[in-house]
């Protein structure tokens, strides 16, 4: 970069909103780092009173407790259905949630089954069984392959494999990803058709020819199994409408996702790294605002 | 932290980084990071199509005796053939469409009435039935009273908008309609909203990533 363009850039007609963005994020996140990480290394034990009470730890919404006390409510030794639709992009979103779910289910001895609609889901969802077996506490050995969950593979059409999938079942499960015979794998014992599973989820950061894939599967579908959906900020609106009718449950966007982690697992650490990341959105969307009035204001094209 | 840990690590930084570069404006490595997504998304998609979709559908196929599931592959092949052409391939060619035609009939059926179903007849009933609503005492819940009369004014205003902006002359209908115009712009707002917090998550995520990679790369 030439010198020039260098100074330029902090020609605050210029750059503004690009260095204003970028700096107070790093200054952010290097500063909880080296709070948390460098200087206080056992930062996960600091007593509540150390940290600034930006909201309680039980101030959750009515939606997300109710959607806890859904999952808390899933019998144990049962089986679910988990269909994983985000690729990397959601996955600072969603794997957290995604895996302490599974963390939660695997201490219940509940069978995980995934399906994946979308090509990088199917990445998504062994990424955060991995996640669930190193930070869970659940141990290598008692979350197996087969045996505690399987993988079902992707399916391939949008609408049309949800179609497949509520109507169709048996022979879509016939076999995993890896192509072999789930007949035999103990994850998917007595497993014949959809409504054999005690609840269905899904982690989402797209839609399926504009319509939930969740949403889908429970229009196509006459089983009258608990539905709950966990999706990212961006297509909380796509989901808000059927919330109520086709979802039990629904836990949308990353307020209510953090919320969600700290109500399964309360961590003083995460609790805290929410709360700044929740504030340089805050910062952010205010900075975005005030550009954006300040240029309608000043007529700038 | 074993050597593949480190070396995908190391590369998911490296690249992260680059992508970042971008925000000083195009520049050469930006677009060699660019060329890399597109690249291995195509390369990942066709992998996941072939190994996780064709082949295990035709062996089974094969196993079950279904010869007949061969068609849709043959149907996809179609999509090879020659557009535009003149002289006597000019009809073979619009065979091009059939496909594409074909998953559009089928997609349209499926959605066609899950749409009215799922998104106006529940959407609309759940919003507005009923209009006033009671709590447990008795009492009048204000909260989804004014919700569903707001629902009310929205889908009428908006359906008034579509027909009062050919009225620009008469200026009740105007009037009303630029309620409407006000809903719209609403509802285009929240959804810009969620989309650039979503980014920004995103963003303030990869971010994350990067210093706790340093963190493990230098510990």
């Amino acid at each position: 970069m030439s010198g020039k363009r260098m100074r330029n850039l902090f020609k605050s007609d210029i750059s503004f909103p690009e260095w204003a963005l970028v700096l107070p994020i790093m200054l952010v996140i290097l500063s909880r780092f080296i709070f948390f990480s460098v200087l206080e290394p056992d930062a996960e034990t600091v007593k509540s009173s150390r940290s600034v009470p930006l909201y309680s730890q039980d101030a959750i919404s009515g939606q997300v407790r109710h959607s806890i006390d859904i999952i808390k409510g899933i019998p144990q030794d049962s089986h679910v259905l988990i269909l994983v639709n985000y690729g990397p992009e959601a996955r600072f979103e969603l794997e957290p949630a995604l895996s302490l779910l599974i963390t939660h289910l695997a201490q219940k001895n509940v069978s995980i089954s995934f399906v994946s609609m979308a090509p990088t889901g199917i990445e998504s969802s062994f990424l955060a069984s991995e996640r669930a077996i190193e930070q869970g506490n659940i141990g290598k050995d008692n979350f197996l392959y087969n045996r505690n969950y399987t993988h079902l593979g992707y399916a391939v059409g949008d609408s049309i494999a949800s179609y497949m999938v509520a109507n169709d079942f048996s022979d879509f499960a016939e076999r995993d990803i890896f192509n072999a015979s789930t007949k035999k794998q103990l994850a998917m014992e007595k497993i014949d058709d959809l409504s054999d599973y005690s609840m269905i989820f899904e982690f989402s950061s797209r839609t399926f020819d504009g319509v939930p894939a969740i949403v889908a599967l429970s229009f196509f579908s006459s089983s009258p199994i608990k539905k709950t959906a966990f999706c990212t900020t961006d297509i909380v609106p796509a989901y808000i409408p059927f919330n109520g009718i086709y979802l039990d449950g629904f836990i949308g966007g990353y307020k209510s996702i953090s919320q969600f982690k700290n109500q399964i697992r309360p961590s003083e650490f995460e609790s805290n790294s929410d709360k700044i990341f929740r504030w340089s959105l805050i910062y952010i969307l205010v900075l975005v605002l005030v550009s954006s009035l300040t240029s309608f204001v000043r007529g700038r094209k | 932290m074993n050597i593949l840990n480190s070396v995908s690590n190391i590369t998911a930084l490296v690249l992260t980084l680059i992508v970042f570069s971008g925000l000083f404006g195009r520049n050469f490595l930006f677009r060699i990071a660019e060329s890399l997504l597109i690249g291995i998304s195509a390369g990942y998609f066709a992998a996941v199509l072939l190994f996780s979709v064709l082949i295990p559908t035709f062996e089974s196929a094969a196993d079950d005796g279904q010869p007949w599931l061969v068609i849709p592959i043959l149907l996809g092949f179609l999509l090879f053939l020659p557009r535009n052409t003149n002289g006597p391939w000019a009809k073979i060619s619009e065979a091009v469409y059939l496909p594409s035609a074909f998953i559009l009939v089928i997609s349209f059926a499926l959605n066609a009435p899950l749409y009215f179903s799922a998104f106006l007849r529940e959407m609309v009933r759940a919003s507005i039935v009923p209009m006033v609503s009671y709590g447990a005492d008795g009492s009048i819940r204000w909260d989804l009273t004014i919700n569903a009369v707001l629902s009310v004014i929205s889908v009428v205003s908006v359906l008034w908008f579509l027909v009062a902006r050919h009225k620009i002359g008469n200026r009740a209908v105007y009037s009303v309609g630029e309620v409407g115009r006000l809903f719209l712009l609403a509802a285009i707002g929240s959804v810009f909203g969620y989309a650039l917090v979503s980014r920004l998550i995103l963003f303030i995520g990869r971010f994350n990533v990067i210093i706790q990679l340093i963190l493990q790369l230098t510990s």
